[in-house]
């Protein structure tokens, strides 16, 4: 095999597996579409802080009883026949948890001990103002430590796939943003239970202070998608003249396609693997583009040089694109080998979005060096057919471009 | 070129690249973070703030004057020790044996310019750390966070303009697309990379920018006109407010650098700063300026702004041109005042105070205290149409990296192992050689962090996929040029040929597959946008770099170590022919 390697025999076998993976994508595509993330589809967003539970309080006594919070003061309104009396409890005046439960007991609402907090840290959720009932209403305070870190949320979210979980203003306060793409018929309390489920699977119920909760739309809207494919068209178009001007045109065609066949080659494993489409796949697919002709054209180069200096040795056209991929080989080998080390402890340690970018690049890398060795040759093979490689022409350029 | 220009040409460039990163460095490192907290407001909050310290310091100072004359000086103040210096300097008087506080204070001519001496010391130290905090890499809203805007549909003020015809909930949801199409052009032009602008539940918009965001600035591009008006200057009031409060600085702000309103200032009627940006591009307080609440005419009626430069000044004027109501509400008003006063007020600031001589409609220039950014900044914004519906801010919170914080930790030791993988392998496949390709390959990252922090470029996870491309395509070079030495040698040339060859032979090769990169990247940074502009502008600037080192830089170096009569050669593998 040595020396004789021929990398032309194998294009039916490469075109097959190419077509038989982008067919694949096809299909998928079309049968259950894109995974998108929170970035191309609506979701649901909800900012969360886990909280002990201070203390609980009821109120069974005439009129009623109300706890709100203000300015992060816990203030009670209690209403009766007699009028309405307010009672502030600042944290100044009612240092901790247990000072609060004992005057509220002394007014006569029935509060019950759970943690000795400050109470200063209150946390404020979705509950307050709260109309007292015979039910215990949670009044949570948040600890002076962070107890619940970002990757603790993020592992208790782990069954849901693609979550976003980001900090709220500093991290020591623990308050976390978590997104999440929906289906299109779940309403936003099944979303929030499927979340606050999780959470309280780890964390407990009762801890979990929900803050906020929303529908989100999309961060990208098909305008600005639309923009970016015209770009990118826009950008095939002169990289094709650029090399239709510096090569043949059969160069240029010959590494369009095999630019085509990476980007839909790592949409279909995208498809099949089902991976998040986010903000970041365009990233990785531009990433890709670049390399990938980056590849082609290096061993372009070599072809076009053999075809100048092996003329008078009698090679055909198709002996030298083989002999051109062979004595590239070690380059190929080598970049791809070293761009791969960088990329592949990414994918391998990252989490989230970045390990998902990470992996489409490290798929993307193979892709783009198995189409620039076996499928660019094998259409460079079929157009040189369809547009002869002039011998003579590309003599005479050898005094340019050999500097 | 003869070797020694070429070297210098190196040490240049990194020279130039070292200065470039100076800021960066020196703000990531130096820096202590209150002073960064403080320099990310606004120029006004940093004013207000070095004008509150100076209150307080003023009256620390006056305060342990009557407890004990003969009292130390707090630390804190040491700075005024030189101030103080300077003055007795001027004054021709000797300076103290022992600096006490009465010594201190006398040295001071007039209250005022304490109080001066304090502010200047406060607000230079900010100016500088903004000034440093400009010119830094700044981490994008994917990879650090910024700052969260949550924006809320005024539906009253619409029902208001549209005869009390109520948006249904589709319809408001449909005004809001249009609001955010129209908030994403103009935080484009405004220059500020990758935000994130989504609709939120059925009437708010959710903006996140990032970096530490000067908060006016949002709002200034959120909110569309800010507020601008033009209102009628009292101008016997603002004589005795100057008397009253020019002299004596100290009682005219308080702790939070708040103008305190005098009492005889009647209801209806409020003071506003005037100030001038001097040569250094700080305020100066000119004068306090009495202008009546009431409104003369709304920035809504101008419909386009132009910057311009006032011929004689060569300060920043705006050329403001006015719809056809506001033209005539301007025209009626300045026929009827002719003689008087009118002030431009810009978020309750004034930006120009000019006396009406003639009756104006249509066109108005205004040369008064706009920064060119300020003109600029309102030019943009009248440019981009108005709002469907006008928006109220509700909230406006810092936020952690969208990515995680977490996620963006472990990938940064990801990519700094990877990195040290390939300095690794290189050495490990290439020997000595593989040391020159990994000279290169470092001489390339810090060419392109130059570059990237001097155009004040926002890193985000796209731009450091860039990079990572970039990196593989320098090695790619390097790897292209040795495995064509290596063919070379083994063709029966000597070392020295056979790098002058392999160099030779490999230019047209890596130029190719680099310019039709160029090619790609420049496109994809003129016409995408966000996440696409942010890869495309780090692929284009670093594949120019990975050019000038490989070419050049890596040639260079063999060309030390390779000598034309054989003596010295360098190895491309540890096995020794």
């Amino acid at each position: 095999m040595k020396g004789t390697f021929d990398v032309l025999r194998w294009r039916f076998a490469a075109m097959g597996v190419s077509a038989l993976l982008i067919i694949t994508g096809i299909v998928l595509f079309f049968a259950i579409g894109f995974n998108t993330g929170i970035d191309f589809g609506s979701g649901y967003s909800e900012r969360i802080q886990i909280a002990p539970v201070g203390f609980t309080a009821r109120y069974e006594g005439d009129g009623s009883a109300v706890l709100s919070v203000s300015d992060g003061i816990l203030v009670l309104t209690k209403r009766s026949s007699a009028g309405v009396e307010t009672y502030e409890f600042s944290p100044a005046e009612y240092p901790l948890t247990d000072d609060i439960v004992s005057e509220l007991n002394s007014l006569g609402v029935d509060a019950e001990l759970y943690n000795t907090e400050r109470t200063g840290n209150i946390v404020s959720g979705f509950g307050f103002p709260a109309l007292l009932s015979s039910s215990p209403f949670r009044v949570n305070f948040s600890t002076d430590t962070v107890d619940v870190t970002i990757e603790d949320i993020r592992n208790a979210l782990d069954e849901l796939g693609s979550v976003n979980v980001q900090t709220v203003e500093s991290e020591e306060k623990g308050i976390y943003q978590i997104r999440m793409s929906v289906t299109e018929d779940e309403s936003q309390n099944e979303a929030e239970g499927r979340i606050n489920g999780l959470l309280a699977e780890t964390f407990g119920e009762e801890n979990i202070v929900v803050l906020q909760s929303e529908f989100v739309g999309p961060k990208f809207s098909s305008s600005l998608f639309r923009d970016s494919l015209i770009a990118l068209g826009a950008a095939l178009v002169l990289i094709l003249g650029y090399i239709a001007i510096r090569f043949r045109f059969a160069y240029a065609v010959s590494s369009i396609i095999a630019l085509f066949h990476d980007v839909l080659a790592m949409l279909s494993f995208i498809l099949i693997f089902r991976l998040e489409v986010s903000a970041t796949t365009i990233a990785a697919v531009l990433t890709i583009i670049g390399y990938s002709i980056n590849n082609t054209i290096v061993i372009f180069d070599r072809v076009r040089e053999n075809i100048k200096l092996e003329k008078e040795k009698g090679m055909s056209v198709d002996e030298i694109i083989s002999l051109s991929v062979r004595q590239s080989l070690t380059r190929t080998v080598m970049t791809s080998l070293t761009t791969l080390v960088a990329i592949v402890p990414l994918a391998v340690l990252g989490s989230g979005d970045i390990q998902t970018f990470a992996v489409n690049l490290t798929w993307g890398i193979i892709a783009g060096t198995y189409s620039s060795n076996f499928l660019a040759p094998a259409f460079l093979h079929y157009f040189h057919e369809l547009i002869p490689i002039d011998k003579e022409k590309e003599k005479k350029e050898e005094e340019y471009s050999l500097v | 070129m003869k070797k020694t220009g070429r070297v210098l040409l190196v040490l240049l460039v990194l020279a130039v690249a070292a200065l470039l990163l100076y800021p960066t460095i020196k703000w990531y490192c130096f820096v202590p973070d209150s002073t960064k907290d403080a320099a990310a407001g606004s120029n006004e909050n940093i004013r207000d703030y070095a004008r509150g310290q100076a209150s307080r310091g003023v009256r620390t100072l006056t305060s342990l004057l009557q407890n004990d004359r003969n009292s130390a000086i707090p630390e804190e103040y040491d700075y005024l020790i030189s101030a103080a210096e300077n003055h007795l300097k001027e004054e021709g008087k000797e300076k103290p044996s022992e600096w006490t506080v009465y010594e201190l204070l006398s040295s001071f001519p007039t209250e005022s310019s304490l109080f001066e001496a304090i502010e200047s010391h406060y607000r230079d130290e900010l100016l500088e750390a903004k000034r440093l905090s400009g010119n830094v890499l700044q981490l994008g809203l994917d990879l650090r966070g910024g700052m969260s805007v949550v924006l809320e549909a005024d539906t009253a003020s619409y029902v208001e303009t549209h005869d009390g015809e109520v948006p249904s909930g589709s319809e408001l949801t449909a005004l809001l697309e249009s609001d955010i199409e129209i908030l994403t052009s103009r935080i484009d032009q405004f220059g500020v990379t990758e935000p994130d602008i989504r609709l939120q539940g059925t009437d708010q918009i959710l903006v996140e920018v990032p970096g530490e965001t000067d908060p006016e600035r949002v709002d200034s591009f959120l909110m569309g006109r800010g507020s601008l008006t033009f209102n009628r200057v009292d101008s016997r009031l603002t004589e005795r407010v100057n008397r009253d409060y020019l002299s004596n600085l100290s009682r005219a702000f308080d702790e939070n650098g708040v103008i305190i309103k005098p009492d005889y200032i009647p209801a209806g009627y409020d003071v506003a700063g005037y100030y001038l940006e001097d040569e250094y591009g700080i305020d100066e307080l000119q004068q306090f300026v009495v202008i009546d609440s009431t409104e003369v005419l709304d920035g809504a009626h101008l419909t386009s702004a132009r910057m311009e430069r006032d011929s004689r000044t060569g300060r920043p004027a705006v050329n403001f041109h006015l719809d056809s109501e506001g033209s005539d509400i301007f025209y009626d008003f300045t026929s009827s005042h002719i003689g008087e006063q009118l002030a431009v007020v810009m978020d309750g600031r004034v930006k120009s105070v000019a006396t009406i001589n003639d009756a104006i409609s249509g066109d108005v220039q205004l040369s008064g205290s706009f920064t060119e950014e300020e003109a600029q900044s309102l030019a943009v914004v009248l440019r981009t149409s108005s709002l469907p519906i006008s928006l109220t801010v509700v909230s406006e919170q810092g936020v952690g990296a969208t990515l995680g914080d977490d996620s963006v930790n472990v990938a940064v030791k990801a990519i700094a192992l990877g990195f040290i993988l390939v300095i690794l392998s290189m050495v490990i496949y290439y020997g000595p050689a593989g040391i020159i390709a990994d000279i290169a390959l470092l001489m390339n990252l810090i060419m392109m962090v130059a570059v990237l922090s001097a155009l004040h470029f926002t890193l985000t996870l796209s731009s450091i996929a860039g990079l990572v491309l970039t990196l593989g395509m320098a090695i790619d070079a390097n790897v292209i040029i040795y495995e064509r030495i290596k063919e070379e040698l083994s063709g029966g040339m000597t070392p020295y040929e056979a790098v002058k060859a392999g160099f030779g032979r490999a230019f047209w090769t890596i130029m190719d597959s680099n310019v039709t990169t160029i090619i790609a990247a420049v496109i994809l940074s003129v016409f995408g946008s966000s996440t696409v502009k942010g890869f495309a502008n780090t692929l284009a600037i670093g594949v120019v770099c990975s050019l000038f080192t490989s070419l050049f830089v890596s040639h260079l170096i063999f060309d030390f170590f390779v000598s034309e009569d054989g003596k010295r050669s360098v190895w491309l593998s540890w096995r020794r022919r």
